[in-house]
């Protein structure tokens, strides 16, 4: 496949059309510009008896739009199948996803469950609606923000393509300083596009006569593809039978299979820079977090650490843009950024910015528990103001003789209700105290600065500890909340006798499970502040606490590796501050550094207290 | 100033065969039960929890792209040729639960319109299917594994107040555990839990491409013959794994189960620190079924040993985060012990 940027996005973008069952195409680094022009080539070329479509769906005011739309016209109150709906009366849509950082986390669930599926469920005005998707997808993507995606929304698009060059590529600057209006420069770039593109590509991309695939080529796939991804599988082999399709080949075969690994980013073993399939360990540490103001200083007494005031100094120097890591899996990794394991964002509590309003768009405000008085076309809570209005037809009829015949369901303003949403749970501090490590020290002072704050800000408290002398368990951590700091159990909490063992992992287990639930509620981000006073020494599996059990026979690092396992998960999570006070114990002194780099968080680290540096 | 509304009629009685049309291609393009590759433990979960729905449901937990959903609906295609009642992304009670119908409010009519539990009960599959359980709102997932739990709905409110329901159904929930996990009040509802894993096997793998798009070129009506005939034969299969389980269905409430396995039902659940009596209960039932399904007049200690594992990997945690522990190969082995009362 040559090198040519354009001759590159278009053929992805033309395999996407031909074959619905690929879902959703992902560019990195598109100009926005290019977005629809893109579409309307895709559009051109898939000609249909239906108008198709095409949606960008930064331009919702809100998420119910994709299922049903509601208009008001000439007194009549219409519901129609929504955006994403395929009812059978216009061809299958183009999508479009200007932005996929900014996408809203319940229109990412929407297209998690839609982009490549067989099969679709939506309720639409009480029709109960199921097709077969076959709207095609097409997303763009900052690639230094896709890393903070979920891989669960990265997963869909099994089309990938660098359209950072297409750009330069169709608009030379003198040229594009010449296209002075949004509509000139639109056809320009229609036109550009269709002039560059390849003549591989059939005028025609849908109905297309698909060819079988050959056991050898499937077997090439199998040797292309790293293990564990049956939809980059079925992407490579799907792509291959379009490009088999295009050159009207009797049956897919292997050179088809390399042609569509090559165009996918799918290095081939033998290819310079080609990697052994296993997955590496991690090596590339997750973006710094800035410190609160109020940390305490932090001594350089760490081994090799520059510890800057109030960032996590990263544990490996920036690798030069463009070259690999020394142990990738085989897929070029700028356009699969969550195989790497640091890539660990959740779905549901994707990186979106909530309180950002888009032009025309509603800001999210939480989620829908009832409904209120009040209300307007923009913010309706339909069932219930229908269910208002009902009570008071028979009524309003009575006293309108001229409606009795014609019988109209009449509404007015007093029976609008509009939806109430869940309580932002508000401010929120998770303090994970490890007991175990504090003989000799004072963090008393360390905590300080944070339980001011939290007190400040009236914030609630989960409090999660272990490893202290009276646990239930020396095995498990324990949790509790509170409603405030001044609640008498976290005074006792804080003046723990050290015991031995050190659940930590657990410990960080139920700190996720915490902010978990408090993200996906939350609607103003950094409401949430971890605090994590440990020495990192975790000596007891994630498993062993879980069932409550002693471990059953040496544990090695076990306890430390579940440690910074769930560390990666806490760090992934949005909206989340997050803060490491760690004790300077003179031996293992990497641990708890390695803890707050896997959380992502500031290390505060506490020199002995005078007396015990004395003794 | 009053606003006048009416709900707008689009050519209803063409919209009806345009959506019936629709789903019909939706059902059409769910690949057949047999065809699926892999996922024993899965497909073994399901079937139990049909044959004896006094089980509880199963939760499958995998990662992504494991084709839980795939399953899960290849299942329900296989059982009534249908999908299952789905619950929709950003459902609320109301619709969960049962309201009332908005079309004939606007006309003037009350008319009460069954929530998604009663509709899953009244369906032919008898199951409710819900897409990432663990991202469900909780009030909402307590509602429904409330109903499970007991068989009886209870509906007041909007001016309903209608007399409770008997009510019988399936649940199955997917969930990735990357994303989070459910309470361990909610996990033990679960009947029976189904881990799946990626598959990684050359084999495996080469099978699942050549099957998906061999199906997809038979679907299509432009297969060579070979695919044809290929996908005639999976729905006749499925068609004979239908009918067994009607009868396994038919004649589990007489299949027997001795003291010695009702006593290593307790054994097992006192061995794993069970809490509560759902999980000895659900062990007994789900050995009950599997006799069942492979037709055997008594459950036996083989058949407990079979269904051990997906009755208590989640019903092993202690305390709240949520997350289930591995099951190990120790854990296989305690099992045997147990069973065997050593």
């Amino acid at each position: 496949m040559p090198d040519d940027p354009v001759r590159r996005v278009l053929t992805v973008l033309g395999c996407l059309a031909s074959d619905s069952g690929l879902g959703g195409a992902l560019l990195f680094d598109l100009d926005p510009v290019l977005l629809g022009p893109l579409a309307f080539w895709m559009q051109s070329r898939m000609p249909s008896a239906k108008p198709r479509p095409i949606a960008n769906l930064s331009a919702l005011r809100s998420v119910d739009e994709l299922w049903c739309r509601t208009s008001f016209e000439d007194g009549t109150f219409t519901v129609n199948p929504g955006l994403v709906v395929e009812e059978g009366r216009i061809a299958p849509p183009i999508l479009l996803i200007p932005d996929l950082m900014r996408l809203r986390p319940t229109a990412a669930r929407v297209a998690v469950s839609l982009i490549g599926a067989t099969a679709a469920v939506a309720e639409v005005a009480d029709h109960s609606l199921q097709w077969r998707p076959r709207g095609r997808w097409l997303a763009a993507v900052d690639r230094s923000a896709a890393r903070r995606l979920s891989p669960h929304l990265l997963d869909r698009f099994t089309l990938r393509a660098d359209a950072s060059e297409l750009n330069a590529a169709l608009m030379p600057g003198s040229w594009l300083a010449a296209q002075t209006g949004a509509g000139e420069m639109t056809v320009a770039l229609g036109r550009a596009l269709a002039e560059a593109s390849p003549g591989e590509i059939p005028s025609r991309l849908t109905d297309l006569a698909l060819p079988p695939i050959s056991a050898a080529a499937a077997t090439r796939v199998i040797s292309q593809v790293p293990p564990g991804l049956a939809r980059r599988d079925l992407a490579v082999a799907r792509v291959a039978r379009v490009l088999a399709a295009w050159e009207e080949a009797p049956e897919v075969d292997a050179r088809h299979v390399d042609r569509a690994t090559e165009l996918l980013g799918h290095r081939r073993p033998g290819q310079p820079g080609a990697q052994p399939a296993a997955r590496p360990p991690r090596t590339a540490p997750p973006p710094g977090r800035r410190a609160s103001p109020d940390d305490v200083p932090v001594p350089d007494s760490a081994q090799n650490r520059t510890a800057q005031p109030g960032l996590v100094v990263p544990a490996e120097p920036a690798r030069p843009a463009g070259e690999p890591l020394a142990s990738e899996p085989d897929a070029t990794p700028l356009l699969y950024p969550e195989d790497s394991l640091t890539s660990a964002a959740e779905l549901d509590a994707s990186r979106i910015s909530r309180m950002r309003p888009r032009p025309g768009g509603r800001r999210f405000k939480g989620h829908v528990v009832g409904s209120l008085p009040g209300g307007d076309a923009s913010d309706l809570a339909m069932l219930a103001t229908v269910l208002e209005a009902a009570k008071f037809q028979g009524i309003r009829r009575k006293n309108q003789p001229w409606n009795r015949r014609r019988r109209r369901f009449r509404i007015i303003p007093s029976d609008l209700r509009r939806p109430r949403y869940l309580t932002d749970p508000g401010d929120a501090l998770v303090l994970v105290l490890d007991h175990s490590c504090w003989r000799g020290w004072n963090r008393a002072a360390a905590l300080a600065p944070y339980l001011r704050r939290a007190a400040e800000q009236d914030s609630s408290v989960s409090v999660i500890e272990f490893g202290f002398d009276g646990a239930r368990s020396e095995f498990t951590a324990e949790r509790y909340r509170a409603p405030s700091l001044h609640d008498p159990k976290v005074v006792v909490s804080l003046s723990r006798s050290p015991g031995r063992a050190s659940p930590l992992a657990h410990a960080l287990d139920l700190a996720l499970s915490d902010l978990r639930r408090r993200v996906r509620r939350t609607v103003s981000p950094q409401q949430c502040l971890l605090v994590v006073a440990t020495d990192g020494r975790g000596n007891i599996p994630l498993d062993a606490s879980l069932l409550g059990q002693a471990p059953r026979g040496p544990t090695g690092r076990t306890g430390i590796t579940d440690a910074e396992r769930v560390a990666e998960r806490i760090a992934a999570l949005p909206g989340v501050e997050i803060v490491v006070i760690m004790p300077d114990l003179g031996a293992y002194r990497e641990l708890p550094f390695n803890l707050a780099d896997g959380l992502g968080g500031a290390p505060v680290r506490l020199a002995p207290r005078i007396d015990r540096m004395e003794g | 100033m009053m606003t006048r509304f009416r709900v707008a009629k689009h050519g209803r009685s063409q919209q009806t065969q345009a959506t019936a049309a629709a789903a019909r291609d939706a059902v059409g393009s769910v690949l057949p039960y047999s065809l699926i590759v892999g996922h024993e433990e899965l497909k073994r979960a399901l079937e139990i929890s049909y044959v004896s729905s006094i089980i509880g449901g199963v939760l499958v937990t995998g990662q992504r792209g494991t084709a839980k959903t795939t399953t899960v609906r290849a299942f329900t295609k296989m059982l009534v040729d249908d999908l299952p009642v789905t619950l929709p992304i950003g459902a609320t009670d109301d619709r969960v639960l049962g309201g009332w119908s908005i079309d004939k409010l606007m006309a003037g009519k009350a008319q009460e319109s069954a929530g998604l539990i009663e509709e899953a009960s009244r369906s032919r599959a008898g199951i409710l299917y819900i897409d990432e359980v663990n991202l469900l709102d909780d009030y909402l997932i307590n509602i429904i594994l409330d109903v499970v739990a007991t068989g009886i709905l209870t509906v007041q409110r909007d001016y309903r107040t209608g007399p409770p329901q008997k009510l019988n159904f399936t649940l199955i929930g997917t969930m990735n555990p990357d994303e989070g996990g459910l309470r361990p009040q909610l996990l033990d509802r679960f009947g029976l839990v189904a881990s799946v894993d990626p598959v990684e096997d050359r084999e495996l793998r080469e099978e699942i491409i050549r099957t998906v798009l061999s199906f997809e070129l038979a679907v299509s009506n432009v297969a060579a013959p070979e695919d044809q005939a290929r996908l005639a034969t999976a729905l006749a299969d499925d068609q004979a794994k239908r009918q067994s389980l009607e009868e396994a269905k038919a004649r589990v409430a007489g299949v027997g189960c001795s003291q010695d396995v009702i006593a290593a039902c307790a054994r097992l659940a006192s061995g794993f620190d069970v809490a509560g009596h759902r999980g000895e209960l659900v062990l007994l039932h789900a050995s009950r079924a599997v006799a069942a399904i492979e037709n055997e007049p008594e459950a036996t200690e083989k058949h407990l040993a079979a269904v051990a594992r997906m009755a208590l990997i989640h019903r092993r945690v202690q305390g709240d985060s949520g997350t289930i522990p591995a099951w190990t190969k120790a854990d296989d082995g305690r099992v045997q012990d147990l069973i065997a009362g050593r």
